[in-house]
């Protein structure tokens, strides 16, 4: 009777096994539609008027230098973009307080060696935070090769940049050099998880990590920014 | 008592002594990386550096819940295991280690191959699912038929069950 029980325990296990293996490769593919892309005009609102200049947005002399490391496959880099950059740039960014400069790393996979190279391309358009953003807000299933040429391509149509100087710069060795480059400012400051903010101000450095609220910003900003 | 029955009424409380540390170890491990992603924070990782990866990854949610949760409830229903007597609380064990390990070498999996990043506090969690796998499945072959635990039973198929 005993042996009965055990013999229905063991079946029953691998029946819930297969069952949460499958349930979770289920929620693994949600290809992106490259033609259905979302939060296009959210973006732009949000950026509008900031003046950018490469992987920075927000006027150059401001006081307080914010650093985002990002990982365009990082569902925390998603939220943090979604939930909490709004608030930071009317805040901080378009009032002048603060610039921030985007540093795109690499450490999920292919796509998001993608994403990063895509987006020093659109930093040689002054455009790369309209270009990150958008990718966010249309984020797919983590290494599903969601982040296609033919999406980020998309992405730049809808942003009204120039299409075919993109697709040369992203075909070309200088992305390709800061790609590296961003790779070593990350190590340099000592970045191991995504997305890292690292805000530098008059009065020290402080760093924030993870998908925060506008209020660990508020407290970092505080301690750095003048007197 | 012969000496078979003996050996099978002495270990039971041991394993369950044993089932009961490993799963509130399993407990802590997993409290702390519900708490950790819960507060947003990156796990600190006390060996190599891929804890954040792998709990940032899409594969740390099944359904919404993140696996970490998912973990604690496995490791809940492991104590209760090691805290019930008798039959039902070896199956229950039985049950809910093979569920462990069979995901844990799923999520194992998806660490090495898919996200490429390897989390202590996940290698810790599939060491201890292990051992707790180890630990019920002696539990269930000391325990054989309690029903025949009477001198007479136990004397003409002790020897039989001893092994």
């Amino acid at each position: 009777m005993n042996r009965k029980y055990i013999v229905g325990a063991i079946v029953a296990a691998i029946v819930v096994v297969g069952a949460l293996i499958a349930f979770s490769l289920a929620g693994g593919d949600d290809d992106v539609d490259p033609n259905d892309l979302q939060d296009v005009a959210l973006v732009q609102e949000a950026l509008g008027g900031i003046p950018q200049s490469g992987r920075t947005l927000g006027e150059p002399d401001a006081p307080i230098e914010i650093t985002e490391f990002g990982d365009l496959q990082c569902p925390a880099c998603k939220a943090s973009s979604e939930d909490t950059n709004p608030e930071l740039f009317e805040k901080y960014v378009a009032t002048g307080r603060a610039k921030i400069t985007f540093v795109p790393i690499a450490f999920l996979g292919d796509d998001s060696e993608r994403g990063a190279l895509g987006a020093e391309a659109a930093a040689r358009q002054d455009a790369l935070w309209p270009f990150v953003e958008v990718l966010y807000h249309n984020q797919g299933a983590e290494n599903s090769g969601w982040l296609t040429e033919d999406l980020m391509r998309a992405v730049v149509r809808e942003l009204g940049l120039d299409a075919d100087r993109w697709d040369e710069d992203f075909e070309g060795e200088d992305v390709v050099t800061s790609f590296f480059e961003a790779a070593n400012i990350a190590e340099e400051a000592q970045v191991n998880s995504t997305p890292t903010f690292v805000i530098e101000g008059p009065r020290g450095r402080q760093v924030v990590t993870g998908a925060q609220k506008i209020g660990a910003f508020d407290d970092a900003i505080g301690q750095v920014a003048p007197e | 008592m012969s000496p078979a029955a003996r050996r099978r009424a002495t270990a039971e409380p041991s394993l369950r002594i044993a089932l009961a540390a490993v799963a509130v170890a399993g407990l802590a491990v997993s409290a702390y990386l519900t708490a950790a992603r819960a507060a947003g924070a990156s796990p600190v990782c006390v060996v190599g550096g891929g804890c954040s990866t792998v709990q940032e990854s899409e594969y740390s949610e099944l359904a919404g819940i993140p696996v970490a949760v998912l973990g604690l409830l496995a490791y809940a229903a492991l104590l209760a295991a090691a805290l019930l007597p008798g039959p039902l609380g070896r199956v229950t064990g039985l049950f809910t280690a093979i569920v462990g390990v069979g995901f844990s070498a799923y999520l194992t999996y998806l660490e090495l191959f898919v996200i490429e990043a390897v989390c202590a506090w996940c290698v810790a969690s599939a060491v201890l699912i292990v051992l707790a796998l180890v630990i019920t499945i002696l539990r269930a072959r000391v325990g054989g038929e309690p029903a025949a635990e009477g001198p007479a039973g136990a004397a003409s198929n002790g020897t039989a069950r001893a092994g």
